[in-house]
């Protein structure tokens, strides 16, 4: 087992990256990293290999879903266990969302343990 | 924990056969060995049974330590659940970011910007708009608005009932929060909890002191959003209490330029 996961956090709003982050510190062995959209998560990937990745869907520059796309289109990150954490709850943006590859579906507003239970369940870290 | 060879399934050792040998003295040594190892076999286990006595009785030790630091209160309080403990920390961290976001700037647009995403990210609004009052106070104006067009908002008047919301008023001069009983936290509704809102969900004074500058309207919440929940109505409350301060001192900042003042004025207050 790791001694330590890596988190790239892709989120477009401050306010919902500082309450992720927050909510993910509350797990001793993970250490995150932030990226405002789309694009910048790209960027970040590219320079690092991460364990879980958690994206918003609606961003400028390059939305979540893309991003999901992205991701599973590129040989180093294809397997990276990716949570979608969204304002959209319809079960068609759900679908979609899986459908590209995400592993996990999230409804905002959310709250802390049901964020960290979902990186748990990925990442197979026993409770 | 170790996994040791069940004891039952040892293998009695037979003397080597000798067929030279009387069959009464083969007979001998064969009950000697089976009770030699017999009497080993139940002193491995006694032994066994000794070592798990103690793991049991230092677990029970290690366990009544961390019962009692865990329940141990200065004030003699019984312990707290883990249910409330976990919604206590939700309601901090909510209050903590919203509170840390809406004063980590002093430009107006982020300001708004705040307010907007506590309600739309972490309340769970849908639609949402903020008025403010004119200088006569006669008016409240639309200044921003997501999930709805601005556009089609109109200004509340307050001296004209045909033009006004009797929520939006109401909370403009009274200074009082309001949610409508259909979205109110469980728990906290009066009357029938199925009936459908008609007019806003929730409305939040925007304070500065006792003075009301506007008011923060949330006209729909999100479809997986049922209810408000005691977190939400703990940021209704902040943001009625810290919208203001943040916005007046957006206005400040950008009457001065986007400079801030030397601090060293502060010298001059009175000790």
């Amino acid at each position: 087992m790791n001694s330590e996961y890596s988190c790239l956090v892709v989120e477009d709003s401050p306010m919902m990256r500082q309450l992720i982050v927050l909510a993910l510190s509350r797990m001793k062995t993970i250490r995150v990293t932030e990226a405002d959209d789309g694009v910048d998560g790209l960027r970040k990937l590219a320079a690092a290999k991460f364990d879980i990745v958690l994206t918003d869907i609606n961003m400028p520059v390059m939305d979540g879903l893309k991003l999901v796309k992205r991701i599973r289109s590129d040989p180093m990150h294809k397997d990276t266990p990716i949570i979608v954490i969204s304002t959209e709850g319809g079960r068609e943006d759900m679908n979609r969302a899986m459908q590209l590859g995400a592993n996990a579906y999230i409804t905002k507003p959310f709250q802390a343990p049901q964020v960290i239970a979902k990186v748990k369940e990925l990442l197979k870290i026993d409770t | 924990m170790t996994h040791r060879k069940g004891a039952g399934a040892r293998h009695i050792e037979h003397p080597p056969k000798d067929t030279t040998a009387d069959p009464r003295a083969q007979r001998a040594a064969f009950v000697h060995a089976f009770f030699k190892q017999g009497a080993e076999f139940a002193n491995e286990i006694v032994q066994e049974n000794d070592r798990l006595a103690r793991d049991v009785a230092r677990l029970q030790r290690e366990l009544k330590s961390l019962r009692g630091s865990l329940s141990r209160d200065p004030s003699g309080a019984p312990p707290v659940p883990p249910e409330a403990l976990e919604a206590e920390i939700e309601r901090l961290s909510s209050a903590y970011v919203a509170s840390f976001q809406l004063h980590a700037t002093l430009e107006i647009e982020q300001v708004l910007r705040h307010i907007r995403e506590t309600l739309m990210q972490l309340a769970g609004a849908s639609a949402m708009a903020v008025y403010v009052a004119d200088e006569q106070r006669t008016k409240l104006w639309p200044v921003v608005a997501d999930g709805t067009d601005r556009a089609l908002l109109e200004p509340i008047s307050l001296d004209d009932a045909s033009k006004s919301d009797p929520a939006i008023e109401r909370v403009f001069l009274t200074g009082e929060l309001f949610v409508s009983n259909a979205v109110l936290p469980e728990g906290s509704r009066v009357g029938d909890p199925s009936e459908t809102p008609t007019g806003p969900v929730a409305c939040i004074p925007i304070k500065l002191g006792n003075d009301v500058l506007g008011v923060i309207v949330v006209l729909a919440l999100l479809e997986q959003k049922g209810a408000f929940s005691e977190v939400d109505m703990e940021l209704f409350n902040l943001l009625s209490a810290h919208a203001g301060t943040a916005l007046v001192s957006a206005l400040f900042y950008r009457a001065a330029g986007g400079k801030a003042p030397s601090l060293a004025v502060l010298g001059d207050l009175p000790a």
